[in-house]
């Protein structure tokens, strides 16, 4: 009698109780090409710059993030072939995340990539044409 | 291959980048003792097609994604030191625009990417073709890559060296996946070396620098 009792006292204690919550944010890892960082190791650090959650991204590239406190927090994601990130998060308000929209889409970063390799050259000619013009 | 900040210590960060400003330094003083205005456009259009090229990923197998360099081939047409100076240059740009790599990490981006496949294979295909000058195409395809193969392997070890990842667990995928990536590139060279052979071999002419 004493150990059945004693049994289930233990069983309570290790038992495991869980919630659903709702409003979390999430973010999505993906490679320029539009594929997903599937299964990428990330860590989460909060402003005090201690790991506060680490893990695999999972299938598609995704991870909760749920932070608790403002401040600077920081993802980091490693696919482990030297493609990654480090990205800092500005919380102002834990209860209500704004993420600020990513960039500018790939064709217009190109462009004026290609737009400053144009203009150097054309800066390095007229100076280089004008030094052989001199000799 | 595009390594960003904060994923290698300091000790890497610290060699890699007095050796690829070193190299950068010499490059600069190469390309300068004979740069005439022709050939900055040249210089241009390359580093505009490196940028480009590099900026277009396609993805390979174990769930990585990968692009083509272009650096070999540049290096063929120009010459290493022009080659290791626009890949450098354009690995600059990608890092700021693109976000593909690091500003720090850019030493060991440049070594990765600009000195193996720009002046280490450069020599090394042209010590390939002294002895086997039959066999052009099969060597340019060949040292393609390896320039892919090579610079992926010196990545693993970057980041192994700074406990990033370990050097046995990755090896495999990552060469693996490069491989894929070298194979293109090899084909894409030939094609390349190719069609300016055909339409305008005067560029294959070029004083290499």
């Amino acid at each position: 009698m004493h150990i059945d009792i004693l049994l289930s006292l233990i069983i309570i204690s290790h038992g495991v109780n869980f919630e659903f919550f709702e409003n979390a944010k999430g973010i999505k890892f993906f490679y320029e090409d539009g594929n997903p960082l599937s299964f990428a190791e990330y860590k989460i650090y909060s402003p005090d710059n201690k790991i506060f959650s680490q893990g695999e991204l999972d299938k598609l590239g995704r991870v909760l993030f749920l932070p608790n406190e403002p401040g600077k927090w920081k993802i980091e994601v490693d696919d482990g072939m030297g493609h990654g990130i480090i990205k800092e998060i500005e919380i102002k308000d834990v209860k209500n995340i704004v993420f600020s929209k990513s960039s500018y889409p790939l064709y217009l970063k190109i462009l004026t990539g290609l737009g400053i390799i144009f203009g150097l050259t054309g800066i390095i000619f007229y100076i280089i044409g004008r030094k052989y013009a001199h000799t | 291959m595009h390594i960003p900040d904060g994923f290698l210590d300091f000790k890497v960060v610290s060699g890699t980048n007095l050796f690829s400003f070193l190299t950068l330094i010499y490059s600069i003083k190469r390309i300068l003792k004979k740069l005439k205005p022709e050939r900055v456009p040249l210089l241009g259009i390359s580093s505009a097609f490196i940028f480009l090229i590099e900026a277009i990923s396609f993805p390979v197998p174990y769930g990585t994604s990968v692009h083509l360099s272009g650096i070999f081939l540049i290096s063929l047409i120009l010459g290493p030191f022009s080659s290791f100076f626009l890949s450098f240059f354009v690995l600059f740009l990608s890092s700021i625009i693109l976000g593909h790599g690091g500003i720090l990490t850019i030493g060991a981006n440049s070594f990765n990417i600009s000195f193996i496949g720009g002046i280490f294979c450069f020599y090394f295909y042209k010590f390939l073709e002294k002895i086997l000058p039959k066999i052009k195409y099969l060597l340019i395809f060949f040292v393609s890559f390896l320039s892919v193969l090579l610079g992926s392997i010196f990545c693993t070890l970057f980041l192994s060296i700074s406990g990033k990842i370990l050097f046995s667990k990755a090896i495999l995928p990552m060469t693996i996946s490069h491989a894929v990536a070298g194979i293109i590139e090899g084909i894409f060279t030939i094609l390349i070396i190719k069609f300016f052979e055909r339409v305008k071999p005067e560029i294959l002419k070029i004083e290499k620098i």
